[in-house]
């Protein structure tokens, strides 16, 4: 049996990390396509949407790169490129959201589109506007 | 210290200063009467999945890989699941909501 809080490198802690790529991987997949869903239903490049999609996608290029060493076309890039990938990823996420939230205070709307918040809200500040 | 490491490190900086925003808004809605419970529960999960890649890369960055890769990432993935099926649900349920309003409105404009 495997014990996670080990660091060793037999045979079968390879296998179960690999499978466990896998699994990380196939659950970094879903919630991609279903933001991309919505980016594309929302038709903008400014929406949260589409940020987080391109968040995800690139810490998935990351974790493919990073666990590269079965794919031949990725074991001739430069070793640590998945984890440079991943702070890049990183820190794409933390910028869009310190931004989202500037512009949000400044201009006084809600961070995440109105797709999610009560109509009621909506209709409110419509009125105060007019 | 390895390069890896390195990275694991910087990760966990970055995304714990990325935590505080999600962290604040909690801290905010708690306060205000007028909660949206949709939008304080997609909060929560993403400061879930935030606070979980903190974690990933300091138990990383300690050297325990196997616990980090093996355990760690694909919950914090999980957690980013969650969070992209909650979002498309509540999604779905607004614009529900917004096409009976707009055919309700039709239907007393007509009487």
């Amino acid at each position: 049996m495997i014990n996670i809080f080990e660091n060793n490198n037999t045979v079968s802690s390879y296998y179960f990390l690999h499978s466990m790529n896998d699994l990380t991987l196939i659950l970094s997949l879903i919630p991609l396509i279903i933001f991309i869903w919505l980016a594309v239903r929302s038709k903008s490049i400014k929406s949260f949407q589409f940020q987080i999609s391109i968040f995800i996608a690139v810490y998935i290029l990351g974790t493919i790169i990073e666990n590269s060493n079965r794919i031949a076309i990725f074991s001739t890039l430069p070793p640590n490129i998945g984890s440079q990938i991943h702070v890049g990823s990183a820190i794409f996420f933390t910028i869009m959201m310190w931004f989202r939230f500037y512009y949000a205070e400044k201009r006084g709307k809600k961070m995440i589109e109105s797709d999610i918040d009560d109509n009621d809200d909506k209709s409110t500040k419509r009125s105060n506007n007019n | 210290m390895l390069p890896f490491q390195y990275y694991n490190i910087i990760d966990a900086i970055v995304y714990l200063v990325a935590a505080i925003i999600p962290a604040y808004f909690i801290l905010k809605s708690r306060n205000s009467i007028n909660n949206n419970n949709n939008l304080r529960k997609l909060t929560i999960i993403l400061i879930g999945f935030i606070l979980l890649q903190v974690i990933y890369h300091i138990v990383g960055a300690l050297g325990f890989r196997l616990l980090a890769k093996g355990f760690l990432e694909p919950l914090s993935m999980a957690a980013l699941l969650l969070f992209g099926v909650m979002y498309l649900i509540s999604t779905l349920k607004t614009k529900n909501n917004n096409n009976n309003r707009r055919r309700n409105l039709r239907h007393d404009k007509y009487i």
